[in-house]
């Protein structure tokens, strides 16, 4: 086994996967074409995906502690930039993104810049610290040997309840598809994803990990941008949607709004507005929001542990550089897709009558109450054939469609985006491959951490030190086994919604774990035990401060005793995520006022001395 | 290009000030944007408003530059470890 590195073959590796994909989906155009049923076709890609994780399992199969933990520093920058790409991708930004601009136009950009500033921040302050670190988990680098036990426990904790929270944010989305393509409920959709994810990992931990993320990257792009660079050309006839969105989309679309507003058929309100203040981040928040994202990203766990598989500062730094250049190359994509799909929405349906929907648009039904996917309603109501569109409308069969009665619901834009656009039912199932990767391939890389913490940081350091490496190897597949289990259970019972777990993670990543990489790795006089209370502290704070606003004193959502949370004359109401940013501030608050209590005790205890000697 | 950077390099010796420097760039890249969006909603490039012409275009092509030529004049982590632990 020694000096042999899976990664020596990772070019391969990707050739062999693209090529694969490309194969089983020339397969599966041949299937539709032989008129297979669709969900067979779904499920061929999705045992295709199955592959691939039982694939990279036996590929990077360990019986080496240390390689189980932490891959053996034989990978190539731009091949860690894949992995580092693959983990951000996740499924919210694959799934949710284009809506979100679709209906709340530049409330994106916080994401956006969100995502790339903290991952030039991970680059800039924390990647080489990590490519030199030895310790194998996130607590270990914050409390490394001779740490107090109370800290690292305390660290660990803090680890797996961000890394926790994130995951139960992916494993929500999974219903989003399961049920709509597969045809399987969301719980059972949970545990297969769950399952495969931690099949691959207990075979070969960190080093399938960064192989399947490597080789996952790729097919998810492609997944991404076929479909986007189909409608783009089709339309407009540039291939490239970043540049295409603008003449070839967006001015149709201004010019379609100006149409009705002269004509009085349509309001101010009611046209798409790409540039209209941010609904839901404005003034202050916007700021806030950002950076709160940004930190949280810049101190991602399942993101960091990539930059110990290089053994250089030098290399980690352009790993992270061309992780910035995959990831950018789908964010900044991603406007397009809202701007295509919304003059999809104008160009077939506006000005239709109900009666000719049967007709010209068929394919309306399998997006609204016909089929599986509940993105439009008309006149408010999904409906599933035309009489039950002239009952919504409670018109007659001629009233012509106007741009009050449709309605798109903005979850399920991006799974639509290939029907929305009428192009070949197969790019829908392409799209919906990818979206299933980018779930995956963040949901491993949770459980991974999760495990390797408890293992490293609570059995291994605490509960028994001295265990004989295959023990600890042991232990790590159980806890790993273990944790994927817990996770689902609690996950189907937790009462937040996707939003809402993911504001949770940004705000309390932001609020402990940043400023503690920060002060461990650039603040050399900062003492273990100021870090470990300032974490405590700006965690708890930034716990009970998220409890009352999203689920108040009564500990359920929504039921309207939550607490409004503002700061008098600056923001009236405060995000979830901008909570973070105030932990923040309360970590290094405290962190002067230890230093300075310790300050002062030592002239206190210097003037003791000075006043027994002299 | 690589006597620019040796000079620059020759000017930030300090680590410490060279990280700042990359930050205080970073976030003076992307952190005025709702300024940006009020004043320039009006305006299109290639078609494109321009908040989404400027954040798919310009500030990434910023950020990635910034970092390039951070990571050019922090050489190699020795390096970097040896002069944070000189400070």
């Amino acid at each position: 086994m020694t000096g042999y590195s899976p990664f020596s073959v990772s070019t391969s590796l990707i050739a062999m996967f693209v090529v694969s994909f490309c194969l089983v989906t020339l397969f599966a155009g041949i299937l539709q074409q032989i008129g297979a049923p669709f969900i067979y076709i779904s499920l061929l890609l999705l045992a295709f995906v199955v592959g691939l994780y039982l694939f990279t399992g036996l590929f990077g199969k360990t019986m080496r502690y240390s390689t189980f933990q932490g891959s053996d520093k034989q990978s190539k920058p731009i091949f860690t930039g894949l992995m580092i790409a693959a983990g951000v991708l996740s499924g919210g930004m694959y799934l949710l993104h284009a809506g979100i601009v679709y209906s709340q136009g530049t409330d994106y950009l916080v994401l956006f810049f969100g995502i790339t500033l903290g991952l030039a921040l991970c680059v800039v302050l924390f990647a080489a610290s990590f490519a030199r670190k030895t310790e194998a988990t996130l607590a270990s680098f914050l409390f490394p040997k001779g740490s107090s036990k109370l800290a690292v426990g305390m660290a660990s904790v803090i680890v797996v309840i961000c890394s926790f929270l994130l995951l139960a944010t992916q494993i929500s989305l999974i219903a989003l598809f399961m049920e709509n393509f597969y045809g399987i409920t969301a719980l059972n959709g949970t545990i297969l994803v769950v399952f495969i994810a931690t099949i691959s990992l207990v075979m070969g931990g960190m080093q399938s990990l960064s192989i399947v993320r490597m080789m996952a990257y790729p097919v998810i792009g492609i997944a991404f941008f076929v479909p986007l660079i189909w409608v783009s050309y089709t339309f407009t006839g540039n291939p490239v949607p970043q540049l295409a969105f603008g003449e070839g989309a967006l001015d149709s679309i201004l010019e379609i709004d100006r149409e009705m507003l002269n004509a009085g058929i349509a309001t101010q309100q009611e046209i798409f507005n790409p540039v209209a203040e941010g609904q839901v981040y404005s003034g202050l928040n916007y700021f806030t929001t950002l950076v709160s994202i940004a930190f949280a990203f810049a101190a991602t766990p399942h993101l960091l542990q990539h930059f110990t598989s290089l053994k250089k500062g030098r290399e980690a730094r352009r790993s992270g550089i061309w992780a910035m250049g995959f990831v950018l190359a789908v964010l900044t994509a991603i406007p397009a897709i809202a701007v295509f799909a919304k003059l999809d929405l104008y160009t077939s349906l506006l000005g239709l009558q109900l009666d000719d929907l049967q007709v010209e648009a068929p394919w309306i039904f399998d997006v609204s109450g016909r089929g599986n996917l509940p993105l439009i309603t008309i006149c408010g109501n999904f409906v599933s054939n035309v009489a039950e569109a002239v009952a919504a409308c409670g018109k007659t069969g001629s009233y012509f469609l106007s741009l009050s009665d449709i309605r798109a619901n903005p979850d399920y834009l991006m799974l639509s985006f290939a029907i929305l656009s009428n192009l070949p039912q197969l790019l829908t199932v392409i799209l919906v491959t990818g979206a299933v990767l980018a779930v995956c391939t963040t949901i491993d890389g949770l459980l991974l951490v999760m495990a390797n913490t408890i293992t490293t940081d609570v059995y291994n350091r605490i509960i028994r030190p001295k265990s004989p490496p295959g023990v600890k190897l042991f232990m790590n597949r159980f806890f790993l086994v273990s944790t994927a289990i817990v996770s689902v259970l609690i996950v189907h019972y937790l009462p937040l919604s996707t939003q809402q777990l993911f504001a949770s993670t940004i705000a309390l990543t932001a609020a402990s774990l940043f400023p503690a990489l920060l002060c461990r790795i650039w603040v050399s006089w900062v003492t273990n035990t100021q870090l470990a209370v300032c974490m405590a502290f700006s965690f708890l704070l930034t716990a009970v401060l998220l409890w009352l606003v999203l689920l108040g004193l009564d500990a359920v959502p929504n039921s309207g005793d939550e607490i409004a949370f503002g700061i008098p004359v600056l923001m009236n109401t405060v995000t979830d995520q901008s909570l973070g940013l105030i932990g923040f501030i309360l970590f290094f608050i405290t962190l002067i006022l230890l230093k300075g209590w310790n300050h002062f005790r030592g002239g206190l205890q210097k003037r003791d001395v000075a006043d027994a000697t002299g | 290009m690589t006597r620019f950077l040796r000079k620059l390099k020759e000017k930030f010796r300090n680590l410490r000030l060279l990280t700042i420097v990359t930050i205080t760039l970073m976030i003076a890249t992307i952190l005025p944007w709702p300024w940006y969006l009020n004043a320039l909603a009006e305006a299109k490039f290639i078609g494109i408003p321009a908040p989404y012409f400027f954040s798919i275009f310009v500030v990434p092509v910023f950020l990635l530059i910034i970092l390039v030529v951070h990571a050019n004049l922090v050489e190699d982590v020795d390096r970097h470890t040896l002069e944070f632990e000189n400070e």
